[in-house]
């Protein structure tokens, strides 16, 4: 059902307006067709073209998000150390002389 | 519809205050104090913030149960024909009010876990923000995926955990710090509530801005009072008592806050409740970073499924390029409008800081509703024909709130108007886009081949179909108005309707439908809210 009508949609070219509509809005005689149909889009998703596009774009997204992840960890993990270290820094005692 | 399937009074109650609770008050109390700099002033706020929310939940009655169309206040002013009006705020929704809504959550959520992460690890403060912002944008791409897919099941168990994480952190906030001032005898901070209050006006409208946040939602009954047995008088009280138990809660959790923390303490972070519990609970401090990391993350799912959707249905309408109406037909996602909301909340969270997102998100917000109310105004004083089941309100009210949002809107433009401004520019610019695009209807033949290549490009890489309207389309067009009264006389969720700001609970039920992930609660919640649960479904 659902993907009929979005088919519909798709390969429809013409619409038509009742009588009352045309008073009230501008008669459009043909709307430009936006996508393409089912079938089109099936063989052209199929092209070497778009397969490389479509993983790209998916390594491309959890590539970010590694990276992002990374970073944060990155930064909690080696400034700890960083801060640690300096929390280590030996006293110096000083002895009051008489 | 059946008369014994309606909300009663404990129903529609217990459906305002889930709604309204969620992630806000977790976040502003801060952004709050920051402005007004007092204890005693910033809980006045808050209960003076639940009195504008009365107000103006009982007026969107009247405008909910008038104009029963799809689209909320799009379609209230659309009532009246001022298209353009509609058109602009549609555009300020798109841009700036949903993405900086999921940026504030995105955020937010990094600070509570850094706070979480600094029990175990010391972390250079120079490198706090960054860390944080990366934390947070790696939870918005996640979401994001996830939001790709339609995962009803774990979307729904998900929700019932984020409620628990909701009310377990209320209820723990508020007992600890009730035990602290009654056992311990800690009230040091509160002996003088009032020092150092800021009383500008600017100061108190941003306060104002801060409290409306956590109270979003209050307009929830707006679109279930067709569902609610004798809505004349249950959905007034409905509406006083569930706010006021809010506002309870709220002022509670404040003043947990205060028992315990000082201002410049609480002014100084964002995530206010786990430095409150590192102060109180000791070795299990990190149960509430915890409880509110998962909170946050239902809320930001929440608004990323409600911006998406309106983008989409928006673009739907043609009032989009035709790309964002994109749907992958095996689970119902428009994933082009999802990403395209992740990527604006990542652009608009470098524009500001969490005060500023909140400026941007409420003057947008509250900007829309003054031109509702004075379509309301024109509804009732031109007496232009509405649902016969309309609920009246006093006029006096209508005007009050009117006057509030006024305010609410007029200040911030003297006083911060390089925050007002992003949200004025937006809307000058969807002025000029609807006279050019809709009004005057010019579609050069380079824009039209674009937005085919582009919807063609969409289509592949997303594994979409595009699901446009024939046309141009506008609601509440002459036609529709003869056939009003003729319509059913009540209204329940649908999923035609726009999914509305805030309102986490309302947006997961829509979304899941029947709501089967709830069911697996009915056998040990309240009566009331099994009435709830049966209503909704």
């Amino acid at each position: 059902m659902r993907t009929d009508s979005v088919t519909d949609s798709c390969c429809s070219s013409e619409y038509s307006y009742c009588s009352c509509d045309c008073v009230k809005q501008r008669k459009v005689a043909e709307v430009p067709q936006i996508g393409y149909s089912l079938d089109e889009l099936n063989a052209k998703r199929e092209e070497p073209k778009w397969r490389v596009a479509r993983y790209t774009a998916i390594a491309m997204f959890w590539g970010i998000w590694g990276a992002l992840l990374a970073g944060s960890i990155l930064i909690i993990v080696l400034n700890n150390h960083d801060v640690a270290s300096t929390t280590a820094a030996p006293t110096t005692t000083t002895t009051n002389g008489q | 519809m059946d008369e014994s399937h309606k909300m009663g009074f404990l129903g529609a109650t217990s459906y305002v205050i889930g709604n309204i609770i969620g992630s806000g008050i977790f976040i502003t109390p801060a952004s709050i104090l920051r402005n007004v700099d007092s204890i005693g002033l910033s809980l006045l706020i808050w209960v003076l913030c639940a009195v504008i929310a009365i107000l103006g939940a009982i007026c969107y009655i009247e405008l909910g149960t008038s104009i029963r169309e799809a689209g909320c206040d799009f379609a209230y002013i659309c009532y009246v024909k001022w298209y353009s009006i509609a058109f602009a705020f549609m555009w300020v929704s798109v841009l700036m009010t949903y993405p900086a809504t999921i940026a504030i959550c995105a955020e937010t959520f990094g600070q509570y876990l850094i706070e979480g992460l600094k029990q175990y690890y010391e972390i250079d403060d120079a490198l706090v923000p960054t860390c944080q912002k990366l934390f947070a944008y790696s939870l918005l791409f996640l979401v994001t995926w996830m939001n790709f897919f339609e995962l009803s099941k774990f979307a729904a168990r998900f929700q019932i955990l984020a409620t628990i994480a909701k009310l377990f952190s209320c209820m723990l906030i508020i007992g600890t710090g009730f035990y602290f001032y009654f056992v311990k005898g800690w009230h040091g901070y509160l002996e003088n509530p009032m020092q150092g209050s800021k009383y500008g006006t600017g100061n108190l409208i941003l306060g104002f801005y801060g409290g409306l946040w956590a109270f979003s939602g209050w307009d929830v009954l707006n679109y279930s009072t067709g569902e609610i047995k004798h809505p004349k008088r249950n959905v007034p009280f409905a509406l006083l008592t569930g706010i006021s138990v809010v506002t309870a809660i709220y002022v509670a959790i404040n003043v947990a806050y205060f028992v315990v923390l000082d201002v410049e303490t609480v002014k100084q972070s964002d995530a206010v409740a786990a430095i409150f519990s590192r102060e109180t609970l000791g070795d299990f401090a990190n149960v509430v970073p915890f409880l509110i990391g998962i909170l946050l993350i239902g809320s930001l799912n929440s608004n990323l499924f409600s911006g998406s959707r309106y983008m989409y249905a928006a673009a739907r309408q043609g009032h989009l390029p035709a790309c964002f109406s994109c749907v992958n037909t095996e689970t119902e996602s428009p994933r082009v409008a999802v990403l395209a909301q992740s990527v604006l909340a990542l652009v608009i969270s470098y524009i500001g800081d969490l005060d500023t997102l909140i400026t941007y998100v409420m003057f947008g917000f509250w900007a829309q509703r003054i031109f509702s109310l004075v379509a309301l105004l024109i509804i009732r004083h031109n007496h232009i024909p509405v649902h016969p089941d309309a609920v009246r309100v006093p006029l006096f009210c209508i005007y009050l709130f009117l006057a509030i949002t006024v305010a609410l809107v007029i200040i911030p433009i003297f006083y911060e108007f390089q925050s007002t401004a992003l949200a004025i520019a937006i809307c000058l610019f969807g002025f000029v886009l609807y006279y050019v695009f809709i009004h005057k209807a010019i579609f050069p033949r380079w824009l039209v081949a674009l937005n085919k290549k582009v919807t063609l490009w969409c289509c592949i890489l997303f594994d979409c179909l595009p699901d446009v309207k024939g046309g141009v389309q506008l609601l509440a067009s002459d036609s529709s108005q003869a056939l009003l009264s003729e319509r059913l006389s009540s209204t329940r969720l649908s999923d035609d309707s726009f999914p509305d700001l805030h309102s986490d609970e309302k947006n997961i039920m829509r979304r899941n439908g029947s709501a089967a992930g709830l069911k697996m609660l009915i056998s040990s919640v309240p009566s009331s809210l099994v009435d709830l649960i049966s209503d909704v479904q």
